[in-house]
């Protein structure tokens, strides 16, 4: 199902919430909603599924509006971010809830006399769209399930690897188990969108790993469209179609992982995806040179987005290209470029005359274990450096850093 | 732009939702408002203000005047006389020396007795919450004592134990030789008081005890204060929003106690409460009665809304803290010690005599007419001494007494049907009062608590009109849950009052079974609010993204509310039902004014036997009436327990099935 949200608007008392979000989920896409806490995206999640009205705009399902649509009939899931599940109800009567309730909604006087076939449930979604047919308990006919209500838990336990658990109460489920019967809960009516909100901020960090595949799996396996809301951009770039950052109810950008991460459009998305050393332009001594060729961008103020890994140690044997372009760059010293201390395996780069040349001082180094993290204080900024070498650094010493500014995002003052 | 339909015109369907509103506003509307304006016009309407004695109660005079402006012009006249006459109705009150010093008194003495219930409650509490001790269940249990025992027979035990003839009294005469004339005293009536409301602060004191975290005590300690000085610095000032909440609460329950003052005061000690009731039903001066009335009310409505106030001002969510550690209880083994050792034995002796006493010499009374301290009326009446059933034999009869006014054994079936009658209206005005205080009725459409986290997304343009609705709309609140909890300390007689006034008036006065309805609709106003105050920290408890999943996975609000937040709040519904069933069982000023002949209850009964001095017959009837009680009581205690133990033990019916 498509989701579109157009112009969405909501406020709280005194507070907005939500400013005029424009935004599109595609049938079948994992979208990400990822934000500092308080930018609104659990309010658009609880807009998208009929737990608040907007203020102004609408929520179109398919090209419908559905504004006017109370949540029980939108027939979107959503998993909570504390899980919410019933604790007076068993794990497989929490799963088969949805399934129950949907077959008692019909007032007893307008029940059909005949008895009913076992589990028969009316399914919000229409044959053919994607999601329908992937379901591991389908029906024959369309929008009927026929299985009775235990096999399609059955059925879910197992797609969510919890096979034999039905009657287990919730609080005898760790948090992770937990977060499985809640999805395989909200999957349950065969909901048409699947929205998560932080389903994984409760868990410790291995189990997040795993369960952050799962998800992702799950979705692509039964081609959902699936809105999740979190905080962690390392959870938004693992596991999305796409990404939208948001901040202070407002849509920052929009794109693929790899768009946002290495196109960020302005300094908020650059800083909030992942660390981002912003070193301004004319600091850089490129700025005259480079003006010729980005004509378009005007340098006061404006800034290069270097991500930790792009910002690289200088090379160390040539004393010539290191004196050429210590006189390029215009720094008195002329005692040659040299890294001492750093070891051999990171042996940096060679550094060209159109690359800036950064000397910087080593505040801190975070071995990592794949990689090393280097503090650097450069002028009076601080910046990131990654190196893949695991050679410890001495704190203190004085080290050489370029990049490439080509394919450096450039971004303008402010 | 599109205007906005309601939500009900919008989604193309009537909502029956309006109908569960419909119920608890025709009923406050009808039982609590309308009596009260009643009230009102009986102090202001009437052909002479109040001085002397008025007429025969009842008949407003109406204008007579012909055409609509001469019927408005003296409409205008009538109110603004009315207005003056309510004026120095009031005033009267306040002028007139005599209830001055009821007034006064009436406030000296709940003072005292709020003084005496911390005295012996502050105790009481610091052992039930920091040390276990063989006995300790049986002094938890003491804190419902005044749930369970009906102050009518309160006051028997009372008078059964320290009577001039009493036990305390045969003991005394016995060992020193002495006799204290104890009853119909100040003290009397302290005492009993204090034997009522010390429980309540050893509620709300223990409470807040068992909800300090102990590592603030313990970090106290590693700073290097003393325990005593932790006591003092620490402990003590967590416990004063415990205290002053309990302090309150019997300062409120001393101001308004009737029973208790009427059979323990005597003819000299009064409060406002009993003078009321003197007015009304024995010098048949219903307008001094009503101005009165209403002086009160107004009083009790201060009161409570300051009961109100301090409990919400203290109210702190309490979120994951650890228990008070208990420790055993050890008598000082210290050489010289024998002197706390003799401390603490005496006291605890001296609590467990008031507690027990009066309760013990109750039962023996009923089985042992002739044992007790009745006094010469039993003592004439020649029963024969030894145990018996007679008493009891007497309160079973289905036979008309003349004493009663009706047969015991029916005022006790009178008593059950009234009680059962009276918990299905209260549940019914209760429920929907709750979820909507709980903040329920905005989940699904609005935020219910989550929105505050997540709203700090850039505050709109300060406007002071979207400010200005937004307090309104939170004052609008606060000012429909105090109106709604009003009657939590509403005077019982000034409400029995103004009822029988909307009883004795067309509208109500033809229905058939008038009384029975009148008694079951005061005895609804009074508890309702006990079963909001159940109720609602259950519903409180469910967190809003449980009926908000349901509504997602299909359910519609009622189906939310029925198959997740009711059975999740069944436990507070259950204690909150059998709470106000309790409390029609016992309550007894109401009622007095309102059970016409023919219709008693059992503590209408009681009281009438004990006027009469037949202390057998009372006391078996204070037996029962204890028995029926106690066991709504334990229901309550053990439905409570189940009800902590199935959130933190995390198995909600996990043995059930």
């Amino acid at each position: 199902m498509e989701i579109a949200l157009e112009s969405l608007t909501k406020s709280y008392d005194t507070v907005a919430a939500v400013r005029g979000v424009t935004l599109t989920v595609h049938t079948g896409e994992l979208l990400t909603l990822l934000g500092p806490s308080g930018c609104g995206k659990t309010t658009i999640l609880r807009l998208i599924a009929g737990l608040e009205r907007p203020d102004a705009g609408h929520v179109r399902f398919d090209g419908k509006i559905v504004d006017d649509l109370p949540p029980e009939e939108r027939g979107v899931g959503l998993v909570f971010q504390n899980y919410a599940l019933f604790p007076h109800l068993t794990v497989a009567q929490n799963i088969a809830y949805g399934l129950r309730i949907r077959r008692r909604r019909r007032p007893w006087w307008q029940r059909p006399l005949a008895k009913r076939e076992p589990g028969g449930s009316r399914l919000p979604m229409t044959e053919g769209e994607p999601g329908a047919s992937q379901l591991p308990v389908t029906g024959r006919e369309p929008g009927v399930n026929r299985l009775p209500v235990a096999e399609q838990v059955r059925q879910l336990l197992e797609l969510v690897g919890l096979p034999g658990y039905e009657r287990r109460w919730p609080s005898e489920l760790s948090a992770g188990q937990q977060q499985r019967v809640a999805i395989a809960r909200a999957l349950a009516p065969r909901p048409r969108a699947l929205l998560l909100d932080e389903p994984l901020s409760a868990l410790d960090a291995r189990l997040r790993d795993r369960l952050r595949l799962e998800i992702r799996h799950l979705q692509q396996q039964l081609r959902l469209t699936m809105v999740y809301v979190t905080h962690d951009q390392t959870e938004a770039l693992s596991m999305s179609d796409r990404v939208a950052v948001l901040r202070d109810g407002r849509v920052e950008q929009v794109g693929t992982p790899a768009q946002i991460y290495e196109q960020p459009k302005n300094r908020f998305v650059a800083t909030f995806v992942g660390d981002a050393n912003l070193i301004p332009v004319e600091a850089t001594g490129l700025g005259s040179r480079l003006a010729d060729v980005r004509q378009d961008q005007a340098h006061e103020g404006a800034v290069y987005v270097v991500r930790p890994e792009r910002l690289r140690l200088v090379a160390v044997e040539s004393s010539a290209a290191g004196g050429s372009t210590a006189a390029a760059t215009g720094e008195g010293e002329t005692s040659g470029i040299s890294n001492p201390g750093v070891g051999a395996a990171d042996a940096g780069v060679r550094v060209t005359p159109d690359r800036p040349l950064l000397r910087g001082q080593v505040l801190a180094s975070e071995f990592l274990g794949s990689s090393t993290r280097l503090h650097v204080r450069w002028q009076d900024r601080e910046l990131v450096v990654q190196l893949t070498a695991s050679a410890p650094v001495a704190e203190g010493t004085y080290v050489w850093l370029t990049f490439d500014p080509w394919s450096s995002v450039r971004l303008p003052a402010g | 732009m599109v205007r906005r339909l309601p939500v009900w015109a919008r989604q193309g369907r009537f909502r029956l939702g309006g109908l569960v509103w419909a119920l608890p506003t025709l009923f406050l509307l009808t039982f609590l408002v309308y009596p009260l304006i009643l009230l009102v016009l009986q102090v202001a309407v009437g052909p002479a203000p109040l001085s002397a004695p008025a007429g025969p109660p009842g008949a407003m005079p109406l204008p007579a005047t012909s055409g609509v402006f001469g019927q408005l012009a003296a409409a205008g006249q009538e109110v603004t006389t009315a207005i003056g006459h309510l004026a120095r109705g009031v005033a009267v009150i306040g002028q007139d020396p005599y209830f001055r010093s009821l007034i006064r008194f009436t406030a000296w003495q709940a003072l005292l007795s709020t003084l005496l219930s911390v005295l012996i409650g502050l105790p009481i509490a610091a052992l039930l919450s920091n040390y276990t001790f063989r006995g300790r269940a049986l002094l938890r249990s003491l804190t419902l004592v005044p749930f369970v025992l009906p102050p009518i027979s309160v006051a028997l035990g009372f008078i059964l134990m320290y009577g001039n003839n009493g036990w305390l009294n045969r003991f005394l005469a016995a060992a020193f030789g002495v006799r204290l004339s104890l009853l119909y005293s100040l003290p009397a009536i302290l005492l009993a008081h204090a034997f009522y409301n010390a429980p309540v602060l050893v509620r709300t004191v223990s409470a807040a005890w068992q909800a300090i975290d102990p590592s603030l005590e313990e970090a106290a300690r590693s700073l290097g204060a003393s325990p005593r000085r932790v006591f003092w610095t620490v402990t003590l000032p967590a416990l004063v929003p415990g205290i002053a909440t309990g302090a309150a609460l019997a300062f409120v329950f001393s101001f308004l106690s009737f029973p208790l003052v009427l059979a323990l005061g005597g003819a000299r000690f009064a409060t406002v409460e009993v003078e009321i009731y003197t007015q009304i039903r024995i010098l048949l001066n219903y307008r001094t009665g009503a101005a009165l009335a209403l002086v009160e009310t107004i009083l009790s409505l201060a009161f409570s809304y300051g009961y109100l106030w301090l409990e919400g001002r203290f109210a702190r969510p309490q979120v994951g803290v650890r228990p008070h550690p208990l420790h055993r209880l050890e008598w000082p083994r210290r050489p010289g010690a024998w002197v706390s050792r003799m401390v603490a034995a005496v006291t605890l002796a001296a609590i467990a005599v008031f507690y027990v006493g009066p309760i013990l010499a109750l039962v023996v009374q009923s089985a042992r007419p002739a044992a007790g301290g009745g006094g010469p009326a039993v003592a004439a009446s020649g029963v024969v001494s030894g145990w018996t059933l007679q008493a009891y034999r007497y309160v079973f009869t289905p036979e008309y007494d003349a004493i009663v006014g009706d047969s015991p054994l029916a005022s006790i079936r009178n008593s059950l049907v009234l009680a059962t009658a009276t918990m299905l209206v209260s549940l019914l005005v209760a429920t929907p009062l709750a979820y909507a205080f709980a903040g329920r009725l905005r989940v699904g459409r609005g935020v219910a608590g989550a929105v505050p986290a997540e709203g700090e997304a850039g505050h709109l343009r300060p406007c002071w009109g979207r400010q200005l609705a937004a307090r309104l709309s939170r004052w609008g609140t606060a000012v429909i849950e105090t109106a709604a909890m009003a009657p939590l300390a509403i005077s019982s007689v000034a409400l029995g009052f103004a009822l029988l006034q909307a009883f004795n008036r067309p509208p109500l006065a033809g229905l058939r079974g008038a009384p029975a309805l009148a008694i079951v609709a005061a005895h609804s106003v009074l508890a309702y609010p006990f079963v909001i105050r159940t109720l609602r920290p259950a519903l409180e408890a469910i967190g809003p993204e449980l009926p908000e999943s349901a509504r997602l996975l299909g359910a519609n609000r009622w189906q939310a509310f029925r198959t997740v937040e009711l059975p999740l709040a069944a436990t507070g519904l259950l204690s909150g039902a059998l709470l106000s069933f309790a409390m029609s069982l016992s309550e007894t000023s109401a009622t007095i004014l309102l059970a016409g002949p023919g219709l008693s209850t059992m503590p209408i009964t009681l009281y009438h036997l004990l006027s009469a001095r037949n202390f057998g017959g009372a006391s078996a009837m204070a037996v029962v009436l204890l028995a029926v009680t106690g066991l709504c009581f334990v229901g309550v205690e053990a439905v409570g327990q189940r009800w902590v133990y199935g959130r933190n033990g995390r198995r909600a019916r996990g043995s059930a099935e």
